[in-house]
């Protein structure tokens, strides 16, 4: 790594009607660099990273960016790229109907006499993705691969348009970890050749393992900027935060050997797909208890739990819901039956993007808040606030749309939406994926008072330290199979890990 | 668009936001600010009468586009569904059938088709566009079939006074008010209430926006996409009834034909989101009367009616323009 400044972006400001975004930030990147960007959500990571891609354009008159030695002032995304700053979104941004090839050479294609010159196009996109230490069939349709494929052909089309600086925003936040290993080692081989990434994410540990550097902004202004050897966790945190974090870490849950002998609220047995994604799959979820599953990504935890709400109908095996055995036919049946299910893709299958909060929250309980089929806006409105109260909701009224809260008060509503049913059983799929430290915390803090109330929690992360703070049992799934079950004391990423990796089918 | 903000204050709207929420109202008063000024005895109750009259049907099938566009589809197949449903009703007086039981069944009859298209279109996921294509085709050809082609004259003057009744009567009085307003009143209040207000309305938005999540949330989306398809046929055999009634005749060949342009044109104006996920009801009212508002000015300024199809081209093109939401 030298020392050489890639990137210097000074007294950057953004306003947005009514909000300042960004005041005068400032941030450098140097060639080959690994750099985190870290902030709550509403900091301004990705106003400042939207600037630089050309997205956003900074205030007129404020401050310069210099980008490779040259001054500039990117008007679109196109132009940034050309330039050799090539984002990776939050949200995948590819085609998912065209080939992995095609997606790699979307608008870059080889050609030969002014035709796209398909053969050399697959052998690059293949020699692109084995770079990447992943091998796969470039001729298939995106859409046929997961989602974690699908990241990587996003990392290799920035890197075949020859990028300088590679922006990863939330990069890995669909990735389990062997993958976010994969991608690692790409960043680090890419490092060697002068690339610099930026790197914004949620996910503490991964800053400590690739970063050099970090820059914390806070409110849309800059906070700091050092090496991470100087950074420890509870430092980053509180800079984050501008609070003491120490609070927010290290609260376990207090274990009660009292709910192993609780009724069984839901249990499933023997469940299996057509697909081999679920090869029997045994439960027992108790009344109170937070139940956490653990695995890896495909290990069939959001299966288990589509089975369960009646997403998907197509299994065999058997659900009891107190000790009555169900198949419900849609999700409709299973809520009048007490169950909640929190998607762990918010955008895809929570949000009504353009309907209000208040709506987005009542939407499962309508027939609560209606006569004759008629909505009733008072009473929708004073649960609406009463929730936002409750759960620190961040929005201007109960009629902004739910599109223009930040992610982390996206994920309150939906909560929020969940509890307002009044459920039995609370199945919740990573619900802090993508949500700022202290948001997370929060919702922490929130399941554990769920469950203080009686109601169940089935708990699905892919983050072990949440599931070890939370959990009074822990079920550890790989491919399809319970291979694993921790209580209590034994809960610690340590056993999770080794169940993974070495635990029988019980 | 910058959900990365964080804010407690209200924020003022964008220009672009303005003209989305209320760019037919300013729209339709502009327009109306031309007329004054061009065209000669514009300001006058006939003016308005004729507006009202000529714009009453195709509000219906308007109310009918709105919720089907929310939900995410679309329906051409409106315009068949018109002469579908005048064709019962012409055939069931001419016959010497009761005018009032055979526009029920000419409802009922129509709405059976939209469920059969709602239910392929929620349950078997067939796409809105080709399955109302298919439909619109097949139904024009079904009342073709049935009426052997034949006009069916109605005489309204002596055989049939419901005819007279819904097409062409005014109630007493110096202000010559057209049976029509009351339908135009009636339908706007019943659009509202439906997309505004219902439980329903709530939950066709929902699945416009987000399919997924509104199944997952408890809703019977295949259930509420076929009652969107119902109510769309049954809006629209409303409008075949009423235009059928001004005319005094039934053309199984004409009646309706392109008439579920105008009723899209209008929902896009009005600022419903073509992708689904946000009605806009009264500006889809605003929307239809412009696109007759628009024909009229033509009319009565003596120019060729091409010309106004050009200017509803503009306008549309206009009003989708700034509804794009921008792209990275």
């Amino acid at each position: 790594m030298s020392n050489e400044i890639l990137l210097e972006m000074k007294n950057i400001s953004k306003t947005f009607p009514g909000v300042r975004a960004l005041k005068n930030v400032s941030f450098s990147v140097r060639r080959g660099e690994v750099m985190g960007l870290m902030g709550e959500n509403g900091a301004g990571k990705s106003t400042l990273i939207k600037i630089l891609t050309g997205y956003y354009h900074r205030d007129a008159n404020s401050g310069e960016e210099i980008f490779d030695g040259r001054n500039i002032n990117p008007k679109s995304t196109l132009e940034a790229q050309r330039m050799g700053i090539s984002p990776i979104f939050q949200e995948l941004n590819l085609a998912p109907n065209l080939t992995i090839a095609e997606n790699i050479f979307l608008g870059n294609a080889p050609k030969k006499h002014g035709a796209i010159d398909w053969k050399a196009m697959r052998e690059k996109a293949k020699e692109a993705m084995r770079e990447l230490g992943v091998d796969v069939d470039v001729s298939g349709l995106l859409s046929r691969q997961p989602t974690a494929i699908q990241q990587m052909v996003s990392v290799a089309r920035a890197l075949s348009i020859n990028a300088k600086l590679l922006i990863m925003d939330e990069a890995t936040s669909s990735l389990d970890n062997a993958e976010v290993d994969i991608l690692f080692n790409a960043v680090r081989r890419l490092k060697e050749k002068g690339i610099a990434t930026i790197f914004v994410t949620h996910k503490m540990d991964e800053i400590y393992k690739i970063c050099d550097r970090v820059t914390i902004l806070k409110d849309g202004e800059f906070v700091t900027c050092q090496p991470i050897e100087e950074m420890p966790k509870l430092k980053l945190i509180s800079l984050m935060l501008g609070r003491d974090a120490s609070t927010l870490i290290n609260k376990r849950k207090a274990y009660d050997p009292a709910k192993e002998n609780a009724e069984v609220l839901c249990e499933v047995k023997e469940i299996r797909t057509g697909t081999h994604r679920l090869n029997g799959i045994n439960l027992k979820i108790r009344k109170g208890e937070v139940l956490g599953l653990a695995g890896l990504l495909g290990s069939g935890r959001t299966e288990t739990a589509k089975v369960i709400f009646g997403d998907d109908q197509m299994y065999v095996g058997e659900v009891f819901m107190r000790q009555q055995a169900v198949h419900f036919k849609s999700p409709e049946q299973a809520i009048k039956s007490g169950l909640a299910f929190c998607s762990e893709d918010r955008k895809g299958e929570g949000i009504f993007p353009n309907m209000s909060v208040a709506d987005n929250l009542t939407m499962p309980i309508m027939d609560r808040v209606s006569r004759f089929g008629m909505v009733n806006r008072r009473k929708q409105n004073e649960i609406t606030r009463d929730y936002i109260q409750k759960m620190s909701i961040k929005t201007p009224s109960e009629n902004t749309k739910i599109k223009d809260l930040s992610g982390g008060n996206q994920q309150k509503v939906i909560l929020s939406r969940w509890l307002a049913t009044k459920p039995d059983l609370v199945i919740l799929d990573e619900p802090t994926r993508g949500i700022d430290v202290g948001a997370k915390g929060e919702i922490e803090d929130l399941i554990r008072e769920i469950s203080e109330q009686g109601i169940s929690v089935l708990y699905i992360s892919s983050e072990m330290d949440e599931l070890v703070r939370g959990c009074d049992r822990v079920a550890v799934l790989r491919d399809g199979r319970v291979v694993g079950e921790l209580t209590g004391e034994d809960i610690s990423s340590d056993n999770i890990m080794k169940a993974i990796a070495m635990g029988e089918a019980v | 668009m910058n959900n990365n903000v964080k804010t407690v204050q209200r924020q003022p709207l964008t220009a672009r936001e303005i003209f989305m929420r209320y760019g037919a109202g300013i729209a339709l008063a502009l327009l109306l600010l031309i007329n004054i000024c061009i065209t000669r005895n514009f300001l006058s109750l006939n003016t308005l009468w004729l507006i009202v009259r000529q714009a009453t049907p195709p509000l219906f099938m308007a109310i009918g586009m709105t919720l089907v566009i929310s939900s995410g589809g679309i329906d051409i197949s409106t315009g068949s569904m018109m002469a579908f449903a005048g064709f019962i009703v012409a055939k069931g007086i001419t016959s010497g059938g009761n005018f009032w039981l055979f526009t029920i069944l000419a409802l009922i009859a129509c709405g059976l088709v939209g469920a059969f298209s709602g239910f392929l279109i929620g349950k078997c996921k067939v796409q809105p566009v080709i399955l109302t294509l298919v439909m619109q085709i097949v139904m024009r050809g079904v009342t073709v079939m049935l009426a052997q082609s034949n006009v069916f004259p109605l005489d309204r003057k002596t055989l049939y006074p419901e005819v007279n009744l819904l097409g062409v009567y005014r109630f007493p009085g110096d202000a010559r008010v057209p049976i029509q307003l009351v339908f135009f009143i009636a339908v706007i209040i019943i659009g509202i209430i439906l997309v505004q207000k219902t439980v329903l309305g709530k939950r066709i938005e929902a699945i416009g926006g987000n399919e997924r999540a509104a199944r997952l949330s408890g809703i019977n989306t295949v259930r509420v996409i076929t009652i969107v398809y119902v109510l769309s046929a049954v809006f629209a055999a409303c409008c075949g009834i009423l235009t059928m009634c001004r005319n005094a005749a039934l053309d199984p060949n004409e009646l309706g034909t392109n008439y579920e342009m105008d009723a899209i044109a209008a929902v896009a104006v009005g600022g419903t989101s073509m992708k689904g996920g946000k009605a806009n009801v009264i500006g889809a009212i605003m929307g239809c009367v412009i696109m007759i508002l628009i024909g009229t000015t033509v009319n009565m300024n003596g120019l060729p009616y091409a010309v106004a199809n050009i200017i509803k081209a503009i306008v549309i093109i206009v009003a989708l323009a700034i509804q794009r939401e921008k792209n990275v």
